[in-house]
């Protein structure tokens, strides 16, 4: 996804010159071709977050649409009152880019990694929060913040090769439905869209059918589709790269819990209330301790579907 | 050269400012009197004869801007916006209302004028930066200039804002600092020692120019010297909290009270007697 950024950027500025690409102090390897061709709309501002985020609210709000750049945290965590202040409260043309969002730098540890980020974003008033699952989608979502007036945060997790499935056309806010199925909802976003579909596939072997979202658009959420699978399923499971607190899960859950004749069970997955304590260049091996593997995934469904089945017999 | 009557008409403006600050505040039950109180000759004397701007386009692109970045000062904005035009003079009446669109800090998305919004400190100055940088791109004439407290600069945003204006060779940027000297709890020395705010601009790579931030004379020739070797210009103004009123001059429990019926007739008289005084002098 990092890959898919740098070249996004390159061709969105190439199509407007009002596009900025701000950095703090990363990616000056991967962004040579862009500065060596944009020098003007290139800008190290250090390791100054919180300056970096007023600097771009100025430029945003002298018309420029600033792309600002950086490992999630530090992009989100650490700069976030300037978020809220001079970007949402101002309303500024900002774009947010986090880079190795959820436990993505695996080796890391902690201070690198983001399970809070979607929770942070979405809570800010004027924020549109996009958490694409692959390299193609990354670009799109690139070209349509740079459309949008108003803050954006886009959250870029691994995933390095396309997800094959026919894709309707990107819209902020308009889920994608990535396989179709009859017995339950699986909600996903980023990398987790994958687990979900290698997830599925596992549990078509049960013979159970799942249909899978990319849930792109974290905020605001696709409401509408929500509601649409509420009424067709009997089980909703959300997966995510994330906290369960504050993220996909809690978004959905909140809009489920506003449908008055809901009957659909949901779950959320996703880490819990900890930080994660184990080093993995691999991040599956993460998801795998954590209980978000596809494996932990089918077996959820599973289990949940099995439950809905026999408690929906009960009640008849 | 500074005309002769210049420096007299400005400290009239703001003794009239000054009074209106007072009244207003007082009339929503509000508060930071004093922090308004000390920027009023800068603010003055910025909008009357330094910015480059037009009330009725308050969104020119071409325009130069100022920010308060002690958003809490904003009393002295307000009136002064107000008297150039930027939003109807009753606005000052609905302070801190429901009806109105004045708070009790700036609201950029509400208020004609206002650049950034602003309140919690240490946000302000690095906006301005992207300001500068932002007409520096477009190679546009605009100056920013740019009010911190001098407790403001605490914050360790301000000091990251004050490497990049360097940096990034933004001599069309003056932050002005409000050095009153005087934080919630007392003096600033006592609080977080700042030791010189001068000396810290200058090693970060500033134009650094020290004045009585309550003389024109000096406000004067400060805004109009030349800026040198592509710097920023950090104006640090030695000022008095509460400047322009004796008893509340410098005294820390006047940094958020609100003075009683007797105390404001107090004040209004000696605001009147310098306005008149002053008026005499002008010959108005």
């Amino acid at each position: 996804m990092r890959d898919s950024f740098i070249s996004s950027i390159y061709k969105v500025t190439k199509k407007d010159k009002n596009v900025l690409c701000i950095v703090g102090d990363i990616g000056a390897f991967l962004l040579r071709n862009y500065i060596k061709d944009f020098p003007n709309n290139y800008f190290n501002l250090g390791v100054a977050e919180a300056n970096m985020v007023g600097v771009a609210s100025g430029l945003a709000m002298s018309g420029k649409i600033p792309f600002v750049y950086t490992i999630t945290p530090f992009i989100t965590a650490r700069p976030y009152e300037q978020i809220k202040v001079d970007v949402c409260y101002n309303n500024a043309n900002v774009k947010l880019v986090g880079v190795g969002s959820g436990a993505s730098y695996g080796t890391m540890g902690s201070t690198h990694h983001s399970l809070d980020d979607l929770a942070l974003m979405s809570t800010l008033p004027n924020m549109t929060v996009i958490s694409p699952s692959d390299p193609l989608e990354v670009e799109e979502a690139v070209f349509a913040a740079a459309k949008h007036v108003g803050p954006v945060y886009i959250r870029l997790t691994l995933k390095s090769k396309p997800l094959i499935y026919k894709r309707e056309d990107f819209k902020i806010g308009k889920a994608r439905v990535v396989r179709n199925g009859k017995d339950v909802a699986v909600i996903a976003t980023g990398d987790m869209v994958e687990v979900a579909v290698d997830a599925a596939s596992i549990l078509e072997k049960e013979n159970i059918s799942c249909q899978i979202i990319n849930m792109h658009t974290i905020k605001p959420i696709d409401e509408r589709l929500i509601g649409d699978l509420s009424k067709k399923y009997k089980v909703i499971i959300s997966i995510e790269e994330h906290s369960v607190m504050g993220g996909l899960g809690s978004a959905i859950s909140s809009v489920l819990a506003q449908i008055p004749d809901n009957k659909a069970l949901f779950k959320a997955m996703g880490f819990r209330d900890e930080f994660v304590k184990i080093y993995a260049s691999d991040k599956h091996e993460i998801f795998n301790a954590y209980g978000l593997s596809e494996k932990h995934l089918a077996n959820e469904v599973l289990s949940l579907y099995m439950y809905a089945k026999s408690n929906n017999t009960r009640r008849h | 050269m500074i005309k002769n009557n210049l420096p007299l008409s400005l400290e009239l403006k703001a003794a009239e400012t000054r009074e209106e600050i007072l009244e207003m505040i007082v009339s929503a039950r509000g508060t930071h009197i004093a922090s308004a109180f000390s920027i009023v000759d800068l603010v003055v004397y910025l909008y009357n004869h330094v910015l480059r701007i037009n009330p009725k386009k308050p969104n020119d692109p071409k325009r130069d801007k100022f920010v308060l970045s002690k958003g809490h000062g904003c009393a002295a904005l307000y009136v002064v916006l107000a008297n150039l035009g930027f939003f109807p003079k009753s606005e000052l009446g609905k302070y801190c209302t429901r009806e109105g669109i004045l708070g009790g800090h700036p609201d950029s998305t509400r208020i004609p004028g206002v650049e950034t919004s602003t309140g919690s400190l240490g946000h302000g100055f690095p906006v301005a930066v992207g300001f500068a940088l932002a007409s520096k791109i477009n190679k546009s004439n605009s100056k920013v200039y740019c009010i911190v407290g001098d407790g403001e600069c605490n914050e360790g945003s301000v000091w990251e804002a004050a490497q990049v204006a360097p940096h990034h060779k933004l001599d069309n940027l003056t932050v002005i600092v409000d050095d009153n000297k005087l934080m919630i709890s007392g003096f600033a020395k006592d609080i977080l020692n700042p030791l010189s705010l001068a000396d810290k601009f200058r090693i970060f790579g500033w134009n650094v120019i020290e004045i009585n931030g309550h003389n024109f004379k000096e406000i004067i020739t400060a805004f109009n010297a030349k800026t040198k070797n592509s710097k920023p210009t950090a104006i640090i103004a030695n000022t008095i909290k509460g400047k322009g009123v004796s008893f509340m001059e410098n005294e820390k429990e006047w940094y958020s009270r609100l003075p009683n019926e007797e105390e404001l007739k107090l004040a209004l008289d000696e605001l009147d007697t310098k306005i008149k005084k002053l008026k005499g002098r002008l010959k108005i």
